[in-house]
């Protein structure tokens, strides 16, 4: 009432100009922006002793000091809102917003730098009819370890085999701005679609980048340093293009898992669909050179999702092993048939940075005893931590209902060192994950909100390993993510925003392709 | 009567035909494109539209469509704006009353991009197309309007032709373009020549420069090759289907005409002098009846050709009013339409009449009874039609419904999200107990006006078994969750997996499901999994009568295998029937297998074994 009140009281004044639509306009603007900013708290309410029901869930969660405003609503039927932050419960509210809390970027921003290496407390009335009910107040921790300010990702609707607008968006962290880096309706033309996927950066350098896109202008996509390349990366020597990428931290050298991926779908279970390997191997790429060499090619392992140690003397990656028996049928149909026997172990290789050479492969976690399949290594930037994720089976977590997040402590030598992260999983799927440039922030894939639509959550990790409550990012509307019909997919942070445009990109693609060359076996 | 009130009622009488011929040959093809057009109410579905050019203009036109749902209101929705457009039309060009009735034409066209588009309903990309040219053209004729009121000095025509492309098209798109050329060209009858040139340069390079430079900076949504298309469908599968583009190179022919032939002869007079004419006393009869029948002459032209272009193919509008009345679970609506089929009809009706006839507890007795048939759908792409809008709601009334909700995620990415899809997505997964996402896809229909009902009526449904088991749609498919799993693909071809997943269940649990299964080994004619299943049935369903075409299935089978029967308690018609059956189909050895099905239809069209032998390997589609 005292908002309306207020802005009753700010058209008054105006009036005075006669000038009728604009003084409306300033009127619904103001009131609008009054939102959270002159709203009363009530004063006669009923107390509680649950926690209030919102979405996004941002109960008792760890943010960055320069993370944008969490907007966030009432769960539960209400007629109205109030939210109110402080720094500690029962002191003036520093910030109140009305129905769905939506935060001034600017009154945020003041906030959260008071805020800094504290907690804001958050209380919530609720009124229905003319009954104002107060939750008990909640905390957000306000971690003064800063974030990356920008992120990347895929949008695409969780379909199966189709797909029509596919880009692959940055989002700044800092605020809600979100735009486009390619989208791949630049190139598709009618009947002749185009496929994007797997963007990746080098030590979450906007300026070094790739992604691939597939069928119609296809290639893989090089950023370096203001050059743009495509590259064709198939060659007979090579079991298909590169497809799961990881950048050398410093080197202008790629590796790649080389993948024959298909995908079967369930009658009735509720992961819905397989996606698996019926053959996969590794293959180094040279930046500069265009070379490929085959890195891991046995038949009866399958190699996928390489990813590099921070002092780039390591490379991490999964394996399979699956030798066929049935030569009656081919590899795709018994791949299909033994498809829950694809236990992906964690391996390694030493790298020599100055002469280019691997080791021997060395194994790190041996999921396939504990009857799992352990995916995306991930190693912390100081190198003590490798987060990755493990299902029952498969090479494909984001359709598997079990996939949960796991943590190796590599400084540790023992098994007891490999643990789930309790604070990080739900009871629905968690996937991709990514590290912050400074290691205390991970963000990762959950379908926890609703089971089939991938959303990011970010949350703190100490130098210990031990994590905080995740949250899910935020979007200037806190019904963004369920008015949405897109899944976020590899969500990487990036130290800045990627500049070239996607029409830039799109030239690159229509243009000529850099064939590479074989250069035989590491 | 005068020449306003003759315009009028000439107007008025043609729009209430194609009112009324749209209400009542077009009611189900109404309440399809209403199903499959998503207007939300939310800042964000306003954001999306606007990421392409002509972007507004599909944004109003979902906002009208979803009046479809009322159909008399979106009908008189689309009438008022079409007399708007002849209005606008004849006052812009300054069209005397006697010519009036040529301002039927634009309105014709748009008409026939609405009712000869038939299958392409399901496949059209562009959101809104049912109002998009109504609205298209209507703008173009404001714009030109507002062109010719425009004082010839300080170039203001040339400017103003360069922000109608500069401003219309992110809003209006290709119209926006078309709009300028028509200012180009019509220039050369309004102004100077030395303005007309200027003109027609600024129109000509605004049209080319302008949406290249929106491409370059703006849109990242839209490739070259269709920037220059932005609000028009895209009627292109594999190929591209140009007769469907005709209206539309029409409509831009009638306007440059009107534009060309502006002030140059009688047909187009500034309506002050037209008008003085109209009102000079003592006209002889003659000229009216002459006027009269001339008018009529264009009014029939106009009609004929409307109704020659009109897609009345009889499948195509079986198929709709089939899907409406499985909407609305009124299964013995799905009989009646099946009873009025003449033609050979398409699998997908089959299907539905089969479907329905199962809810009916009456398939076992009746499906031969109905003509069997698999004739392709009547549109020009080689599209599955049983995938385009069969696949999702065969699989959910099948039960299948991780595969209903891959149906629907695939259609819904491939022509962006619909209603329809959305509907389905809720519907399965409150029925796999998925509360969450349900809840996800009612709060998306909750944004909307037309389906905010229905999203509240399945609300209470979440997370409730006892509801469900209590809802007439619903209830019956909860007797079809009974498959095992399999990790597999359909390839495309609905019809087959459905009845191949189902003839091969052996869940007996449901007497339902059980039967399903049964009728299913009927489809794939195959004698083992028949016996297996027939056995179940006779478990399932002691001392009850066995269903007729069971019977000539076990008689048949057991025939062919050389099986005891004697001890069976056959009905005295089926043995005869075989007996026939054999005796006659014996004279048709090695004869065409179509020629043989027409002979022996009327005798044994209502048999099993008239299925097994002459309806074999009937094509997908």
């Amino acid at each position: 009432m005292n908002t309306v009140r207020h802005s009753l009281l700010v058209v008054s004044k105006l009036s005075i100009f006669n000038f009728q639509f604009s003084t409306l306009l300033l009127a619904i603007l103001l009131t609008i922006m009054s939102a959270c900013t002159h709203v009363s708290v009530p004063t006669e309410y009923t107390q509680v002793d649950s926690l209030p029901k919102i979405y996004p869930d941002y109960v008792d969660v760890t943010i960055p000091v320069n993370m944008a405003p969490l907007t966030f609503m009432l769960d539960t039927p209400a007629d109205a809102m109030v939210a109110c932050y402080s720094m500690s419960a029962g002191s003036a509210g520093e910030l109140t917003c009305s129905d769905d809390v939506q935060p001034s970027l600017s009154d945020w921003r003041q906030l959260l730098a008071a805020a800094q290496g504290h907690d804001l407390q958050v209380e919530v009335y609720a009124r229905r009819g003319d009954r104002w009910t107060r939750y008990q107040p909640f905390a957000i921790h306000v971690s003064p370890d800063s974030i990356d300010p920008y992120i990347s990702y895929r949008l695409i609707s969780p379909s199966f085999v189709a797909y029509e607008v596919l880009t692959i968006n940055q989002r700044c962290l800092e605020n809600y701005d979100e735009s486009v880096i390619y989208d791949n309706f630049l190139c598709s033309e009618n009947s002749q679609g185009q496929c994007i996927n797997c963007h990746n950066y080098q030590q979450y350098n906007p300026e070094r980048m790739q992604f691939h896109a597939r069928q119609k202008d296809g290639g893989t996509v090089i950023a370096y340093d203001g050059t743009l390349k495509r590259v064709n990366m198939r060659n007979d020597s090579i079991l298909s293009a590169g497809v799961y990428p990881a950048w050398h931290p410093w080197l202008p050298f790629i590796v790649y898992s080389t993948d024959k991926t298909t995908q079967s779908f369930h009658t009735t279970n509720p992961n819905k669909i397989e996606v698996y390997d019926s053959e996969s191997d590794l293959i180094t790429y040279n930046v500069a050179t265009d070379e490929v060499c085959n890195l891991e090619n046995d038949t009866t392992e399958y190699e996928v999702f390489p990813c590099w140690a921070p002092d780039g003397k390591m490379l991490y990656y999964c394996s399979a092993h699956l030798a066929l028996q049935d030569s009656t049928i081919t590899k795709q149909v018994e791949t299909l048939r033994r498809v829950e026997e694809l236990k992906y172990n964690i391996y390694r290789k030493t790298f020599n940075p100055e002469t280019f050479e691997f080791g021997p492969r060395e194994l790190v976690f041996d999921a396939s005893a504990i009857d799992s399949s352990a995916l995306w290594p991930r190693v912390s930037p100081d190198g003590r931590f490798l987060m990755f994720t493990m299902t029952h089976f498969g090479y494909f977590p984001i359709w598997h209902h079990d996939a949960d997040l796991w943590m190796i402590d590599l400084r540790a030598d023992s098994v007891s060192s490999v643990s789930p992260m309790k604070a990080l999983n739900s009871p629905d799927t968690e996937s991709y994950h990514s590290w912050s440039s400074n290691g205390r922030w991970v963000i990762f894939s959950s379908r926890r909100d609703d089971g089939s639509f991938t959303r990011p959550f970010i949350a703190h990790i100490d130098a210990e390993g031990h994590a905080s409550r995740p949250f899910e990012l935020p979007m200037s509307r806190p019904d963004a993510h369920r008015l949405s019909m897109k899944s976020y997919n590899v969500p990487e942070f990036m130290r800045g925003p990627v500049t070239v445009t996607p029409q830039t990109f799109a030239d690159v693609l229509k243009g000529e392709a850099v064939n590479v060359r074989y250069a035989g076996h590491k | 009567m005068s020449n306003l009130l003759k315009t009028i009622s000439t107007w008025l009488l043609a729009l209430i035909i194609v009112a009324g011929s749209l209400l009542f040959f077009e009611n189900d093809f109404l309440w399809k494109t209403q199903e499959l057009n998503l207007f939300l109410t939310t800042p964000a579905f306003f954001s999306q539209q606007m990421v392409v050019p002509g972007g507004f203009l599909t944004y109003i036109g979902t906002f009208l469509t979803q009046f479809l749902a009322i159909p008399w209101l979106g009908v008189l929705m689309l009438c008022a704006l079409w007399y708007l457009l002849m209005w606008l039309t004849r006052r812009t060009f300054c069209i005397s009353y006697r010519w009036s009735v040529l301002m039927l034409i634009p309105v014709a066209l748009i008409l026939l991009t609405i009712v000869d588009m038939g299958y392409w309903v399901y496949l059209l990309k562009l959101r809104g197309h049912f109002f998009v040219t109504t609205l298209g053209v209507t703008s173009v004729v404001a714009l030109l309007w507002a062109f010719r009121c425009l004082p010839s000095r300080f170039q203001l025509r040339a400017v103003f032709i360069v922000l109608v492309v500069l401003v219309g098209f992110p809003l209006l798109g290709i119209y926006a373009l078309a709009a300028a050329l028509l200012m180009g060209i019509w220039t050369w009858r309004l102004t100077t020549k030395g303005e007309s040139t200027v003109n027609t340069f600024a129109a000509v390079l605004s049209l080319v420069a302008i949406p290249l430079l929106y491409y370059r900076f703006v849109y990242h949504e839209t490739n070259l090759v269709n920037l220059y298309w932005a609000e028009l469908p895209l009627f292109r599968v594999l190929n591209e289907h140009h007769i469907y583009y005709l209206p539309y190179y029409l409509l831009l022919l009638f306007f440059i005409a009107i534009a060309v032939c502006y002030q140059k002869d009688h047909l187009s007079l500034p309506l002050s002098q037209g008008e003085k004419t109209k009102k000079q006393p003592n006209r002889l009869p003659l000229g009216e009846i002459r006027e009269g029948l001339r008018v009529g002459l264009l009014f029939l032209l106009i009609a004929y050709g409307v109704f020659h272009f009109w897609f009345k193919d009889e499948n195509f509008h079986h198929e709709l009013k089939m899907q409406r009345c499985i909407d609305r679970a009124d299964w013995s609506g799905v009989m009646d339409e099946a009873a009025r089929q003449q033609d050979e009809p398409t699998r997908a009706i089959v299907m539905m009449r089969n479907l329905a006839l199962s809810r009916l507890g009456q398939q076992g007795s009746m499906m031969y009874q109905y003509r069997n048939g698999s004739k392709p759908a009547a549109a020009p792409f080689g599209i599955s039609m049983m995938q385009l809008f069969g696949g999702t709601l065969f699989y959910y009334q099948y039960g299948l419904l991780n595969y209903c909700n891959r149906m629907c995620m695939e259609m819904g990415v491939e022509f962006d999200w619909r209603p329809e899809y959305i509907k389905y997505l809720a519907k399965c997964a409150i029925l796999e107990g998925d509360q969450q996402v349900a809840r996800k896809y009612l709060g998306i229909l909750h944004h909307t006006l037309f389906f905010d009902d229905w999203a509240r009526q399945m609300e209470p449904l979440v997370g409730n078994p006892q509801a469900i088991a209590q809802n007439a749609e619903l209830e019956p498919i909860t007797h079809m969750l009974h498959y095992e799993n399999r990790l597999t693909s359909d390839q495309g071809l609905v019809e087959q997996f459905i009845m191949r997943q189902l003839a091969y269940s052996t869940d007996t649990s449901d007497p339902y499901f059980q039967e399903q299964a049964l009728l299913a080994s009927l489809w794939v004619k195959d004698s083992r999994a028949f016996w297996a299943r027939f056995a179940d049935y006779i478990q399932l369903h002691p001392g009850k009568d066995m269903p007729i075409h069971y019977q000539e299935a076990a008689y048949f089978f057991g025939s062919e295998e050389g099986r005891n029967l004697s001890n069976v308690p056959f009905d005295q018609r089926v043995k005869d029937s075989y007996a026939s059956f054999t005796q006659v189909a014996s004279k048709y050895d090695d004869q065409d297998i179509s020629q043989v099905r027409e002979a022996l239809y009327p005798l044994f069209g209502n048999t099993f074994y008239y299925d097994f032998y002459l309806m074999s390997n009937l094509q997908p589609y």
